[in-house]
């Protein structure tokens, strides 16, 4: 096993169990403000030190983990649903539908990324929720088009002429005898749009969409870090930042990962 | 090529990119007019009284049905009108183009200095394939696409502001005390170079050191890799071997007949970096405090002014379908086998 | 007219090796060839693909994969010494090759007259405002039909045969004193081969250049070449005159070579393959590297790379039990 696979899945670990239990080991209240204890530079009671507010790093970076995996899990989701169910149906149908598919899909690649998330975030609200939308759309045609040709390439192949002169309806035929063929690349794109769907959230958050003060997320934290630059308080962006960092990293790490373990060529 | 030849690549390629442009101003529409809620409350701004409410409800066109609005909506932007700011009180458009230029030097310093430093480092590790420098690439890619824009943005200017006391303060363009230079260009750098103006020009250029570092630098990564892998195919090919064997000097070995080869996967790539460097813009806008287009439309966005945030939308997703459909020609005028292929 | 033979020979080789890759113990892919070519010589370089051909072709040319390694005790062409002074005299200007594959060979994305161009100005053959009628004669040259309008054409929109004569015109563009063809009609149809290779020699001829001519075909060599050399894995096994070579072969895979041509079949009784296949190169490799295909081989066969031995005046081989 490459060094690089135990790493990922190691970083990996750490990311999920945070998430999972961060509210609950997490030394301090992250929401709590403590005003005596603010802007303390790193120290034993608070190895990333406090913010503003007199709130812990540490535990604001740990809570934030859920957030903004939550975040990119749902975007993610969305977007690979959504996208393969479209890109499917545009490879299977071929014509019109293909057309049409493929023009909305050339429509969203037609803006620059970030824009379109901000337009959408915009559109539907300032919210969580449209954080979360916004990445969905941006990251749906990847999937698309990755269903598409797929799809559209293994119609042609023997089985699935098989199975329709068998008499299958194509909605089963596509399930189960295609989809397992290409969920493979399907899943190594997906590690990596969870790392795209992290920044693109930051992103936005770091701008003041989604999130709203006192909420911990590393997109926000950034933020407020960054209003105390000019007085030395380093540690208030370089931690959220730093997670963010590593989050992206790990997920990229895990794609590649994924791709060696699938792909029967390279093993 | 002729020019009668590079204008019909240029009328094919903007037919080709037509719906796409019909895309865009449909998707921008609807992202305004599909949301839940009513869409005249929004244009009307938070201060709004009923009446008011109503007064905008007919001046946007809104109580027509959604087809008409559309067709208000496109004539509109016919004529450069993107809607009214609350914030400002002035012309969207008006407000777009005069925020436009410190926009643009950001993205095009940003773009210069990825094309400078990408390229080069590309052709090395082409010529000296495994070497130290295809290291150097490999990592400054893997690093930069797991950095945020806006983090690195406040790296910078942590160890060289605050640190280092190398660069100024990222308060925006200019010191403040400072006056901005008197020019018709609204690029700072070249209208204080064409006013002879060296101390400002100096000014200007130390304001701009930092964000365009931050933007540039990732597009260092992916140029730097196009560059390195489509040299290296060029230069086993055939005609290179045939070029060489001719006895032809190594330099234009390299140049007009590697390079010149190479060069249209690099330009798409180009492409792909001023997507990105558009929406980055924004963030490093922010982070700088840079009184451009990006800021504008956030700082709009968060006082719930809608039609600066339409308005910034469309307007870049045009320049950037402009800059394909530049792309596409200039990979044309290079190659012409694309131009036949359309 | 083929111009008169002079003492001092146009390339001189020595204990040629060339080897790829860092394994000392492999043995190297070209081993220990030895030739010399007269200026206005006719030769055919003649045997399987694996055989070091090209390569050696390629080692005069200097254009070698930067991969290879090159040995050899002497290496000289058109009085250069290539070992100390290396190719950047040789490339264009004393030599010059033609490829297979003529298309790919072409810049495709610049018109035939400006490449061409390209490799007058840089052997000084022509500047300025001489340089486009030199091009149209190139092209005359080469019996290139139509050759003022074709100077704006790119190669993707020539034939196969068009390419190859566009190629013979850049290698003779510099005015070389010797000119490589590496399996030149590969890919043509018979009659345009027939043509080319008719063309190329006549222009050598014309300009008393020397010519060889790389090909796998036995029969185009006796053709077109008064001198043909056998080379079997790498080491060069017989080299005679083509008439002596096809009336007296002394190597056995000369014989079998002749044997396996078309026309000859055609008189015994059907094709008859040569055993075996191009060895593998490895520890195992013997000194002959025929030796396990040869029906003849003796134990010293293996052990020892037989010494040169000359049948007659200009034909030589290699062999420790002749036919």
């Amino acid at each position: 096993m490459k060094i690089r696979t135990v790493i990922a899945v190691a970083l990996l670990a750490v990311f999920v169990v945070a998430a999972l239990l961060g509210p609950y080991v997490s030394p301090y209240d992250p929401l709590a403000p403590t005003p005596l204890e603010a802007l303390k530079a790193p120290s034993l009671s608070h190895a990333f030190g406090t913010d503003a507010y007199g709130r812990d790093i540490l535990s604001r970076v740990l809570v934030a983990t859920r957030l903004d995996l939550i975040i990119a899990v749902a975007a993610v989701l969305i977007a690979l649903t959504i996208g393969t169910a479209l890109g499917a149906f545009a490879g299977w149908a071929g014509g019109w539908p293909d057309r049409i598919i493929g023009r909305i899909i050339d429509t969203i690649m037609a803006f620059p990324l970030f824009v379109l998330a901000v337009g959408v975030a915009a559109g539907l609200g300032n919210s969580i929720s449209s954080v979360i939308v916004a990445t969905a759309i941006v990251n749906l045609p990847f999937y698309a088009r990755q269903a598409r040709s797929d799809v559209s390439r293994q119609r042609k192949a023997a089985y699935a002429e098989a199975a329709a002169l068998a008499g299958f309806s194509p909605i089963l035929i596509v399930l189960l005898q295609i989809l397992p063929n290409i969920a493979p690349p399907l899943m190594v794109q997906s590690s990596l749009n969870l790392g795209w769907a992290i920044l693109n959230a930051a992103g936005l958050s770091f701008i003041g969409l989604g999130v709203r003060a006192p909420q911990a997320e590393w997109g926000i934290m950034v933020s407020d870090g960054a209003a105390n630059i000019f007085s030395g308080e380093w540690w208030m962006f370089i931690f959220p930042g730093a997670a963010l960092m590593i989050a992206i990293l790990t997920f990229s790490l895990c794609g590649d990962a994924l791709r060696d373990l699938l792909d029967p060529k390279r093993r | 090529m002729g020019a009668l030849g590079t204008l019909r690549v240029i009328r094919g390629r903007a037919v080709a990119a037509a719906p796409n442009l019909v895309g865009v101003v449909a998707v921008v529409f609807l992202l305004t007019h599909i949301l839940p809620g009513d869409p005249a409350a929004y244009f009307a701004g938070p201060s709004a009284t009923a009446a008011s409410i109503e007064e905008t409800r007919h001046r946007l066109g809104l109580d027509h049905n959604l087809l008409e609005q559309f067709a208000l909506y496109v004539g509109g932007l016919a004529r450069g009108d993107l809607g009214q700011s609350l914030i400002s009180g002035q012309p969207v458009l008006a407000d777009l183009a005069q925020r436009l230029p410190a926009s643009l030097e950001l993205t095009l310093g940003a773009l210069l200095l990825a094309l400078a430093v990408g390229i080069p480092l590309g052709m090395r590790a082409a010529l000296r394939p495994d070497g130290w420098i295809d290291g150097l690439c490999s990592a400054i890619s893997t690093i930069g696409q797991a950095t945020p824009t806006f983090f690195l943005g406040l790296v910078l200017v942590f160890v060289f502001y605050y640190l280092l006391d190398w660069a100024p303060a990222p308060l925006g363009r200019l010191d403040s005390m400072l006056s901005p230079p008197l020019g018709r260009t609204g690029f700072w750098t070249i209208d204080a170079a064409l006013a002879g103006d060296l101390p400002l020009l100096g000014a200007v250029l130390g304001q701009l050191v930092l964000p365009v570092v931050t933007l540039g630098l990732f597009g260092v990564g992916p140029i730097a890799r196009m560059t390195r892998a489509s040299l290296i195919e060029v230069l086993a090919s055939d005609y290179v071997r045939t070029a060489r064997a001719a006895g032809l000097p190594p330099r234009q070995v390299l140049w007009t007949y590697a390079f010149r080869n190479a060069v249209v996967p690099i330009l798409n790539t180009v492409g792909m970096v001023f997507s990105f460097l558009l929406g980055a813009n924004v963030l490093v806008e922010k982070v700088f405090g840079w009184p451009g287009v990006g800021a504008y439309a956030i700082d709009a966005l968060l006082a719930s002014d809608f039609a600066p945030v339409q308005g910034f939308v469309v307007v870049m997703a045009l320049f950037y379908l402009v800059v394909n459909l530049a792309i596409d020609v200039a990979a044309a005028l290079v190659d012409p086998r694309v131009a036949v292929d359309a | 007219m083929t111009a008169p033979p002079t003492d001092r020979p146009l390339i001189s080789i020595r204990g040629l090796k060339i080897r790829f890759g860092a394994d000392i113990v492999r043995p190297p892919t070209v081993d220990r060839v030895d030739l010399d070519i007269r200026p206005g010589e006719f030769v055919a370089l003649v045997g399987e693909s694996g055989s070091g051909k090209s390569l050696t072709a390629h080692t005069l040319a200097g254009i070698l994969d930067p991969a290879a390694k090159l040995s050899a005790e002497r290496l000289e062409v058109a009085g250069i010494d290539v070992l100390t002074n290396g190719w950047d005299q040789l490339r264009g200007r004393q030599v010059g090759i033609v490829f297979q594959n003529s298309r790919a060979a072409l810049n495709p994305i610049r018109t035939i007259g400006r490449q061409l161009a390209d490799v007058f100005r840089a052997h000084g053959a022509a500047s300025g405002s001489a340089i486009a009628p030199a091009v149209v004669a190139a092209l005359t040259d080469v019996r290139i039909p139509d050759p003022k309008r074709r100077i704006d054409a790119y190669p993707g929109e020539l034939s196969g045969g068009m390419c190859q004569r566009v190629m013979l015109a850049i290698a003779l563009a510099g005015n070389p004193s010797l000119l490589v063809a590496d399996e030149p009609t590969t890919g043509l149809d018979v009659t345009t081969q027939s043509a080319i290779l008719a063309l190329l020699l006549e222009r050598a001829r014309a300009r008393r250049m020397a010519a060889i001519l790389i090909t796998h075909d036995l029969e185009l060599a006796r053709a077109y070449a008064e001198r043909i050399i056998v080379m079997h894995a790498g080491q060069i096994v017989e080299d005679a005159p083509a008439a002596a070579l096809f009336a007296n072969p002394r190597h056995p895979y000369s014989a079998l070579l002749i044997a396996a041509t078309p026309a000859r079949a055609r008189n015994v009784d059907g094709l008859s393959g040569i055993p075996g296949q191009t060895p593998d190169l490895d520890a195992t490799t013997p000194a002959c590297r025929f030796a396990n295909r040869c029906g003849r081989a003796e134990p010293r066969c293996r052990t020892e790379f037989p010494p040169r031995s000359l049948e007659a005046e200009g034909h030589s081989f290699h062999c420790w039990r002749p036919l």
